[in-house]
């Protein structure tokens, strides 16, 4: 680089003003960027979770004899039997989906997304049990230790609505109101008496590598004389929303990063009309037009690309930190907030975040470029005539 | 060859109507010799700094050539005309033209940055002339750290840098106390003598002229010689 490019970019980075507020204008428009990505992206990671280890598994296997299932990629496999009941609580009722479950159902992958707390073993009746959901429990106005009474949906055509008393005997919360509304657990060898049919049992299996070719290649790979699904089609419209939602995040964040691009544009403008004064000095002095945009360019691009990895790394901080924001916003009173889950760990998407700072750097400097070529009508004589 | 030769230069105005042409210089020829000092002399507004502009390759005349040892100037590009200025020519104008966020020595040392000189060849061609005009303690400075006559010397000093064949100053003292600039044109002659180089000087202040080799009046449209 020419010595006098080097020199006159890093003056005019170094000079207070325009560039520095150019500089924290992007910050602050990179660092909610990165917020909003790490947000979505953590929240959808921790809604799909939920449905996986609480509702469905990564695969199921419905209505199966006999299956051999490869072992390879198998974290844990529990059998269930599901089915539906009406819960009946002291004002209001609640239709719940009852999933039957052994004792280790509740082992340490599926606690590490859900809070349970069970009755104490001296307050237990000889009343078959029950998990609610905090959601439930305070729907009905019921907690541990009460009793419940429940109308049980047939699984068969020759079946018949069948009355129910459980006890309370835990409740849960995974966070993430639209399982926790709908999901309730009772005892496996219970839930086998009320739900007799076949295609009640649902074998759920958690895989160690969740990618989704992994999944997909696990449910290809068992062999049943049942029905294999992935949790992406049992819950397509959740997961197609996902990728619906996660796409339309990153559309519109694209477009705020062309609105900023374009301001950028716009602060190179105006850097070249406080500096036309320079240009036209150092144009004097035999610097070509090529040798001044060159500087204008870096000086702008450094300050941009500066700006833009001050806001990655604030947005990515906030990102990671977003516990006690999130707690706030749980405790207040929102109702909008129930199809948000508030709980889950951050995850920093670094493809999304390097896709759209990929197109800021990109479009800032086509823009910036466009910009410059105005360097071209200032000529020395700018000096003397002014025009 | 010349540093710069002017032929049959013609510059004219559009009028501020639109209609008609205002006619500014007529037809001149000018030739400054080759380690002399020329000096143009004529009232405000007759065109002298026009004329400078016109050699110096910052204006284009209206018709005419301007011949830069022997290259036409208005055959050149842009970029080959900034070659040229950077490497033949120096400029020093009454208001000095620093920049603002460059310190003494960095001014001084822009064109031969923009030459693409190393930094250490840079560094002492530039100590070494503000030493010559007396600017040691003043290498750090700001331009607006200095006093006038300090800022002229420093853009004289920025004009001799690369070693260019002429000197162009249009009115060098001209925003000067007379103490300043009897300093400024003291310094100007020394170091042009010093360094061999051909100067073309525009002045009103006709004791500064003629100090000159050369003294030409601008007055109507034409050059006529008085000195030399």
């Amino acid at each position: 680089m020419n010595p006098f490019v080097a020199l006159w970019s890093r003056k005019r980075i170094l000079r207070r003003g325009r560039l520095t507020g150019c500089m924290v204008l992007i910050a602050l428009v990179t660092a909610p960027l990165v917020i909003a990505l790490i947000f979505s992206g953590s929240m959808m990671n921790g809604i799909a979770d939920r449905f996986i280890y609480l509702s469905d598994g990564h695969v199921q296997i419905t209505g199966a004899g006999n299956s051999t299932i490869p072992q390879d990629n198998i974290l844990c496999m529990d059998e269930t039997v599901t089915g539906y009941a009406l819960m009946y609580g002291a004002s209001d009722t609640a239709s719940v989906s009852l999933k039957g479950v052994k004792e280790d159902y509740f082992n340490s992958y599926r606690l590490h997304y859900m809070d349970l707390e069970y009755l104490p073993q001296e307050e237990r009746s000889g009343l078959n049990r029950i998990i609610l959901s905090e959601t439930t429990s305070h729907k009905l106005n019921l907690k541990a230790g009460d009793r419940v009474a429940l109308m049980v949906v047939p699984d068969t055509e020759e079946g018949v609505l069948r009355p129910v008393m459980l006890q309370v005997g835990g409740i849960y919360s995974c966070g993430y109101e639209q399982i926790d509304s709908n999901l309730a657990f009772i005892d496996y060898t219970h839930a086998q008496k009320l739900f007799s049919s076949r295609d009640s049992r649902v074998t759920e299996i958690i895989a160690k590598d969740s990618s989704d070719t992994a999944v997909r290649s696990l449910a290809s790979s068992i062999s049943t004389d049942g029905r294999v699904n992935t949790w992406q089609s049992k819950n397509s419209s959740v997961y197609s929303n996902f990728v619906n939602s996660r796409q339309m995040i990153i559309l519109i964040l694209l477009i705020i990063v062309f609105i900023a691009s374009f301001f950028t544009a716009s602060s190179a403008n105006q850097i070249i009309e406080d500096d036309v004064q320079e240009i036209a000095v150092s144009k004097l002095m035999g610097a070509s037009d090529r040798m001044t945009r060159q500087s204008a360019f870096i000086s702008i691009y450094t300050v941009t690309l500066t700006g833009m990895f001050i806001g990655l790394a604030a947005g990515i901080l906030i990102g990671l930190n977003l516990s006690p924001i999130l707690n706030l916003l749980s405790r207040s009173d929102l109702i909008n907030l129930s199809y948000y889950l508030l709980d889950f760990s951050s995850v920093v998407p670094w493809r999304d975040i390097i896709l759209v700072l990929a197109v800021m750097t990109c479009v800032s400097a086509l823009s910036i470029l466009i910009s410059l070529r105005h360097t071209r009508r200032i000529t020395p004589m700018r000096l003397f005539t002014g025009l | 060859m010349y540093p710069i030769e002017l032929r049959k230069i013609t510059k004219s105005f559009k009028n501020a109507s639109g209609n008609g042409e205002l006619l500014i210089l007529d037809s001149i020829d000018l030739c400054p010799q080759v380690g002399k000092s020329t000096a143009i002399i004529g009232k405000s507004g007759t065109g002298k700094s026009t004329l400078l502009q016109i050699a110096g390759g910052l204006d284009a005349p209206t018709s005419g050539s301007v011949f830069c040892n022997g290259t036409d100037l208005g055959t050149l590009s842009d970029s080959k005309k900034s070659l040229i200025r950077n490497r033949n020519m120096g400029f020093v104008f009454q208001n000095n033209m620093l920049l603002e966020d460059f310190t003494a020595l960095e001014n001084v040392m822009i064109p031969a940055m923009i030459a693409g000189k190393g930094k250490k060849e840079c560094r002492d061609r530039a100590l070494e002339l503000l030493e010559k005009l007396g600017l040691t303690d003043r290498l750090d400075h700001l331009p607006g750290q200095l006093s006038g006559g300090e800022r002229q010397r420093v853009a004289i000093c920025r004009a001799l840098m690369n070693s260019p064949e002429i000197i162009f100053a249009d009115e060098p003292t001209g925003s000067l106390d007379e103490e300043n600039a009897r300093e400024v044109e003291n310094m100007l002659f020394d170091i042009v003598s010093s360094e061999k180089k051909t100067l073309l000087l525009v002045t009103h202040n006709i004791d500064f002229a003629n100090r000159c080799d050369m003294v030409y009046r601008l007055s109507n449209r034409k050059l006529t010689l008085e000195k030399g």
